[in-house]
């Protein structure tokens, strides 16, 4: 096990600086991974900003003040990173991002890295409904199965807030599901 | 929130919290979908490393503002503006009390007439009031000490 404390020690050194990034390349990058997967959908996208969270939180570590935990602020990261990748699409696309998500869905289809069915595409299209937040807390807790304790420090939202968002995004989808 | 409902006699089935997401997933038929559909290329995150000597010395192209064009450029906007500047700054300020006495004299000789003091009175407001009042006696005076050789002199 890991002390996270000694972890942030050795990364803010720069005597120890990079055997520790490389350390929390190894154990952050997969959950990180999917984390951003699930909001930008593409593999290519997952990746380019997954590159981007380490490269950042490389520059930043100094100013990480530990006031919250490692994980939280490294999930908070990927997060910023990947609606800063989904705004900057839109922009280049010149559409807005509710359309930049959408086109994005609509890519799975022929997405090599893609395998799902009718129903996960129909699933997947019934997330991208939702508002941002009720998108992050579902992808958070149905995919990634996150507790709503790790939710609550990433997002800086009650637990209470959390469940009620969950529970309401998934009678969403249940109703986007049944009419389509 | 926990605190609260002690003792309050109502009481929940054993693990109901726990199992509850279980539940509304089933009822809802999310359990039936969720299987990874999400693929990543082989060996993708095993292989997923950082370069992190490329994150230090990664150093923006610089480019030399000073090409001929826009030194030239850049000069001519300086030259216009540094007239400009000595036009409107160093701009001496004329005002009447900066006037020297002797200038003011070899003006008033040189350059004016007795007409040109005329344009500026105006007879039809003249009173007998605007002109000092001087005693007979006192012009007596002066006229009977006024040495006739050194107007002759002069």
């Amino acid at each position: 096990m890991i002390d996270e404390q000694e972890l942030v020690k050795n990364l803010i050194n720069e005597s120890t600086r990079q055997k520790a990034f490389s350390t929390l390349v190894s154990l952050y990058k997969e959950r990180l991974y999917w984390h951003i997967r699930y909001i930008v959908k593409s593999h290519d996208d997952a990746d380019d900003v997954l590159q981007n969270t380490f490269i950042k939180v490389f520059k930043s570590i100094s100013k990480f003040k530990g006031d919250s935990k490692l994980y939280s602020w490294l999930y908070r990261i990927a997060t910023n990173e990947s609606i800063t990748h989904i705004n900057k699409n839109a922009k280049r696309l010149q559409i807005s991002n509710q359309e930049a998500q959408d086109l994005a869905i609509n890519n799975l289809e022929a997405d090599v890295y893609f395998e799902g069915d009718d129903i996960q595409l129909k699933l997947q299209t019934a997330i991208a409904t939702l508002p941002d937040k009720q998108q992050l807390v579902f992808n958070m807790k149905y995919f990634q199965e996150l507790k709503y304790s790790e939710i609550s420090e990433i997002l800086e939202t009650s637990e209470g807030a959390l469940k009620a968002s969950y529970h309401i995004a998934s009678k969403k989808i249940e109703a986007h599901l049944k009419s389509h | 929130m926990k605190q609260n409902n002690k003792n309050n006699g109502f009481k929940i089935p054993k693990d109901y919290f726990e199992s509850f997401e279980d539940k509304l997933h089933t009822e809802l038929g999310l359990h039936s979908i969720k299987k990874e559909a999400f693929k990543t290329p082989e060996n993708y995150l095993e292989n997923f490393k950082i370069d992190t000597s490329l994150i230090e010395t990664e150093q923006p192209k610089v480019i030399s503002i000073f090409s001929r064009r826009k030194l030239f450029l850049a000069t001519s906007i300086a030259a216009t503006i540094a007239l400009l500047l000595t036009l409107t700054l160093n701009k001496p300020s004329n005002t009447f009390d900066t006037l020297e006495n002797d200038t003011l004299k070899t003006f008033v000789l040189n350059e004016t007439s007795t007409q040109d003091f005329a344009l500026f009175l105006d007879d039809v407001n003249l009173e007998e009031s605007d002109f000092l009042t001087i005693d007979s006696d006192e012009f007596e005076t002066y006229f009977n000490n006024i040495d006739l050789e050194d107007l002759i002199t002069e």
